[in-house]
């Protein structure tokens, strides 16, 4: 006979209880990250509430079940609410797969290997950015695995973005309007390298020369023909209080210019329902958003494993719902069984159109899971939600180096209020050859300097 | 095609010649995009463009200033081989010449069809190229003596007759390659390599840095959507261009470029701006210089807030500078015979309609009034180009100092038309009034006049610098990221045309250009609104490039050169503009304003709309005043147009 240790209701009674005395302390049976460095598997870690989605709905839902307008009351409460309204009002459909166990399937390899490494040395300096103990910039990893507040959590994602020293994503973004036609196509790459907290590229940890800025990253539309050319290059500065330095090249100008940085709130191009401000939940300097608060715990459902789509030649994926059938990706969810939910106000943006934004963040990870963000009079505005996965099916894999990549492959940024769809995904290759790249060496100088968006913008 | 036009284009089809073998042999992403679309414009002003149909300038009767002076008379009758003493006896022409009015009021100034297909390869890490293929096809929406001349220049182009090395044309159609490079990149390196334009500095619409290329005018002008600044017209040509980072904050960047002069609209085109009369001869202009190459470097630093920037070009001025061209009209060699050692066909003019010309009786210029008034339009003083014609042409020369000599002797006080004349220093008349009469004597005695101008591209050595920094202030302020720039160059001893004199009007010249630019929001609602404020100052011409010291005349007045400037000597401009998109970005708001410190404005609100990813509707309406002939656009004040634009991209 199986005795049972915890009853049904003890993990929701203990992330009650940690959130009225305040106390964040991830897992529920046993401390989570030092499981996690003990062996990478989570097991024994939570109960059998979250980490099953039988369990957790009393048998009502099983792996393998489609989550439809039908069933989606027995999971409302691990959705967020645009979620919980796609599902039950708009045709979205969410395939069950089971838990992930292995953390390091979850990251990729070396982002994990650097944050056991170097866990416990990381501190806020007196202007509040992350510092080793000996004031140096941050050596790589998630600096506070084991977040106690929530800009713990923040600054981690905002220190590394794809988790990896030099990211490059080949992109097609598709937004579709109310109507469910898909009425603008992009095509763009993005580019993004970290000059610090390396951890893979040559020299590591720090870039020498380059240990000022945190991030340098661009953006360049390869397609449709009248935004090809138009190409962004944002330097961040590894202090976080100051906005990124951006030049932009603008086709009809011929040249590079240097732009202003703060409009971070509005799309870039006609049609997307996706901000500056959206990347990675994350896209601000954390230092410009401010009453960071975890306003909840507990389990939830996310596509984070085996969401990689390897039979397409170019890694696409198919979609579903809305009123032409193209809304939404297909996307399989598991059951995470804890999330962080962390609140922030943009309080460095006056006129922002956002009051806060609601960031679900796994904890085994610490990556953003999902956002819902709130207009001005406390009404829910937009939302944002992924798939990552290892890129692998077992009968393909794609390589970051030694490991099986692991990545995000799509993204809905979707506008409720006017109820526009931007759908994004991680594709192999888009038009004019450009092929996305993990680590590789030489990504400053073909996509990340001035001269690199000058060449890039015909 | 001769041999040497073969060589040529050879060499500037090389790269694409080259991009195709390749992407025919080995592996290579090709990416195929482009669009399609109808471009129209509809002159809303009440006056059609003076530079048409003869100098329309001048309508009508316009008063023949030799009649009413017994002296000038007296003279023409000499010169016509009358009898001098007998004034009874004279045939004197008639006391207004009657100007034909061509004018067809015709409202469309533009009727056009562009087509442009951009190809985008890859054929490893290294090594890209990109090719755009342009063609553009305009109705024929006026008629000037027939149907019109748009594109057809005679300088280069793989048929000789068109305007850049890789076009072909004809006078309603060009198509041509503005892009045709390979790029290749390593580390820190960039070489470009084939057909290409390069834009410098940060300023827009003000030309400070930006002085790599010329500007081709022949399709609409510059007066396409304003927020496009110059990205139709600059003109492309096969060069080599590097760059090479040298530090994180220092970059270093050079070109080598095959010249390519600008290409002003042709005469008889809807936006003419030089006199219809005056036929632009930038195919023997051109011909001096096509072998030569301009060449640039330019060192840009990043230093947190602060931009720097620090550039020299070694180039011959891509905008021309015009001289008189021989008129080449035998017919009446014979008589007028050989005066000061020239034949009447080795000076200037050519009387229209007469075998020789291009111009048909009626179309050339026609009076005093519409010389001087036409000069006026193009920044000359009509007075001083008189001597510039007695100096360059012999021919002239004699025929104004007989004049002069004939008149004094008619003139019982002995002061004759030209009393003031400093003959061996070349100088003939010293203003307008002794002017006029002698005009008229011309256009009394040959009918009306029509002439080449012939370009020229001076060397000279453009040396510049130039910033931008960005303010911070408390965040959504109207002081918040505030960019400042600055560009300034000084260009020693550049060349004008100097009342389209042989030699050329010299002097130094400083140009900058100070700007604000800025994104506020006003709402949480909105997205920002683009906002730029920019300041140009020149001290030797004005906006579009004419000399200060030849502006200002009127019909009855020799130009009076530069009126004081915002900053006492000088020309100054300001523009403002603004854009305004809707939150998903469907919709964009324009309006622009150019100010001219000297009395002129253009004004253009637009509107953008974009409802799909492959549809694109524009629409604006321009409108321009000129206070007088000082303004940088009296030439083109009749441009006051609504236009519409609508694209289809694949």
């Amino acid at each position: 006979m199986h005795i049972r240790k915890y009853d049904f209701d003890y993990s929701r009674r203990h992330f009650l209880d940690q959130m009225r005395r305040g106390v964040l302390a991830t897992g529920v049976l046993a401390p989570l990250w030092p499981t996690i460095a003990r062996g990478g598997d989570i097991s024994g870690v939570y109960p059998d509430e979250l980490m099953s989605i039988e369990a957790y709905t009393k048998g009502k839902i099983h792996t393998g079940d489609i989550i439809d307008a039908g069933n989606v009351e027995h999971v409302k409460d691990l959705l967020d609410p645009i979620r919980y309204h796609q599902i039950a009002q708009m045709g979205r459909r969410l395939e069950i797969i089971d838990t992930t166990r292995e953390a390091m399937k979850l990251s990729p390899w070396e982002y994990v290997e650097a944050t056991l490494r170097n866990q416990g040395q990381a501190v806020f300096d007196a202007d509040g950015n992350v510092t080793t103990r000996e004031g140096k910039p941050w050596i790589g990893g998630n600096p506070f695995p084991d977040p106690k507040t929530a800009i713990e959590i923040f600054a981690g994602i905002t220190l590394t973005w794809g988790r990896r020293d030099a990211s490059f994503y080949a992109i097609k973004e598709y937004d579709i309007g109310p109507q469910g036609e898909v009425e603008y196509l992009y095509e763009l790459c993005w580019a993004e390298l970290a000059p610090v907290g390396r951890t893979v590229l040559e020299p590591k940890p720090y870039w020498p020369g380059h240990e000022d800025k945190l991030r340098y990253q661009s953006v360049f539309f390869v397609k449709p023909n009248d935004v090809k050319g138009t190409s962004f290059l944002n330097i961040w500065p590894y202090d976080q209080r100051q906005f990124p330095d951006l030049f932009g090249y603008i086709p009809a100008f011929k040249r590079v210019r240097r732009f202003p940085t703060n409009q971070r709130f509005e799309p870039l191009i006609p049609g997307s329902s996706l901000y500056l401000s959206d990347a990675w939940t994350a896209g601000d300097p954390f230092l410009t958003w401010g009453n960071y608060a975890i306003v909840g715990r507990g389990p939830t459902l996310a596509a984070i494993s085996r969401n990689w789509n390897g039979t397409h030649e170019n890694w696409e994926h198919t979609t579903h719902g809305g009123p032409q059938g193209n809304t939404f990706w297909d996307m399989k969810v598991e059951l995470v069984p804890e999330a962080i939910v962390v609140d922030a106000e943009p309080v460095g943006f006056p006129k922002a159109p956002i009051s806060k934004k609601r960031v679900w963040f796994d904890a085994r990870t610490l990556a953003p899971l999902a956002m819902v963000s709130f207009d001005r009079r406390g009404e829910i505005f937009r939302s944002f939600d992924g798939a990552g996965s290892l890129y692998t099916d077992g009968a393909n894999t794609v390589y970051d180096g030694a490991h099986p990549y692991a990545s995000w492959t799509r993204v809905h940024a979707h506008n409720v209020q006017t109820n526009r769809m931007t759908r994004l995904e991680q594709v192999k290759r888009i038009s004019g050859g450009y092929e996305m790249s993990a680590n590789a060496p030489d990504l400053y100088d073909r996509f990340l300097t001035e001269s690199a968006i000058r060449r890039l913008g015909n | 095609m001769n041999k040497r036009r073969l060589l040529k284009v050879a060499v500037a089809s090389a790269v694409p010649a080259a991009m195709l073998w390749t992407a025919q042999t080995m592996a290579v992403d090709v990416a195929i995009s482009g669009f399609i679309r109808e471009e129209a414009a509809y002159r809303i002003g009440q006056e059609p463009n003076p530079s048409l149909r003869g100098s329309a300038y001048a309508k009508g009767p316009q008063t023949n200033t030799v009649r009413g002076n017994p002296v000038s008379e007296a003279t023409y009758a000499a010169f016509t081989g009358q009898d001098v003493t007998n004034p009874a006896s004279w045939v004197l022409p008639p006391a207004q010449f009657q100007k034909e009015d061509f004018n067809n009021d015709e409202r469309w100034n533009l009727m056009a069809t562009r087509a442009e297909v951009d190809f985008n390869l890859k054929f490893n890490e290294n090594w890209t190229g990109f090719v755009k293929v342009r063609g553009y096809y305009t109705a024929d929406i006026i008629d000037e003596y027939g149907k019109p001349n748009n594109f057809k220049t005679n300088m280069t182009g793989l048929n000789g007759d068109c305007g850049n090395r890789l076009e072909v044309c004809d006078r309603n159609y060009m198509i041509d390659l503005p892009a045709a490079y390979l790029d290749y990149n390593n580390g820190p390196l960039w070489v470009r390599v084939g057909n290409q334009q390069i834009a410098w500095g940060e300023a827009l619409f003000f030309r400070v840095a930006d002085v790599a290329n010329g500007l081709d005018l022949r399709r609409h002008s510059f007066l396409d959507y304003a927020s496009e600044e110059y990205a139709d017209e600059r003109t492309p040509s096969p060069a080599i261009r590097m760059s090479y980072n040298l530090t994180q904050q220092w970059e270093v960047e050079t070109f080598l470029q095959m010249f390519q002069p600008t290409i002003h609209p042709r005469s008889g085109s809807p936006y003419a701006f030089i006199n219809s009369p005056y036929q632009i001869r930038d195919d023997i202009g051109f011909d001096d210089y096509e072998d030569f190459v301009n060449g640039g470097i330019r060192f840009n630093g990043q230093f947190d807030q602060l931009g720097l920037q620090f550039f020299m070009v070694s180039r011959h001025n891509p905008d021309p500078v015009y001289r008189w061209g021989a008129g080449g009209q035998t017919a009446l060699d014979p008589a007028f015979g050989m005066i000061n050692g020239q034949v009447f066909s080795e000076q200037v003019f050519r009387a229209s309609g007469l075998p020789g010309s291009p111009v048909p009786e009626g179309g050339g210029t026609y009076g005093s009034a519409d010389w001087m008034g036409g000069a006026a339009l193009g920044g000359l003083d009509g007075v001083e180009a008189l001597n510039v014609l007695g100096r360059d042409f012999p021919f002239i020369g004699g025929f104004l100092t007989n004049i002069a000599g004939v008149s004094a002797m008619l003139d019982p006080s002995g002061q004759g038309m030209l009393p003031n004349a400093d003959i061996a220093n070349g100088i003939w008349a010293t203003n307008v009034q002794e002017a006029l009469p002698v005009f008229d004597m011309f256009f009394s005695i040959l009918g009306d006049l029509d002439a080449d101008i012939i370009s020229s591209y001076p060397a000279e050595n453009v040396f510049g610098a130039g910033g931008n920094y960005i303010f911070y202030a408390e965040p959504d302020t109207l002081l918040d990221q505030l960019v400042v720039r600055f560009e300034a160059t000084y260009t020693p001893d550049r060349k004008w045309t100097n009342n389209v004199a042989r030699d050329p009007l010299t002097q130094n010249e400083w140009i900058t250009a100070l700007a604000f630019e800025k994104y506020h929001r006003f709402s949480q609602n909105y997205p920002a609104t683009f906002f730029s404020l920019q300041w140009m100052h020149k001290t030797a011409s004005d906006f579009v490039g004419r000399p200060l010291s030849t502006i200002g005349g009127t019909v009855t007045k020799r130009a009076t050169g530069k009126p004081k400037g915002w900053l006492g000597d000088g020309w100054d401009g300001f523009s403002f503009a603004f854009q305004q998109p809707t939150p998903d970005l469907k919709w964009r708001y324009d309006f622009s304003v150019l100010y001219d410190i000297f009395g002129g404005y253009l004004i253009q609100p637009a509107v953008r709309y974009k409802p799909s990813a492959a549809w694109t509707v524009e629409t604006y309406a321009t409108w321009m005043y000129a206070k007088n002939t000082e303004s940088v656009f009296a030439p083109i004040e009749w441009t006051d147009e609504v236009g519409m634009r609508v694209g289809y991209q694949f």
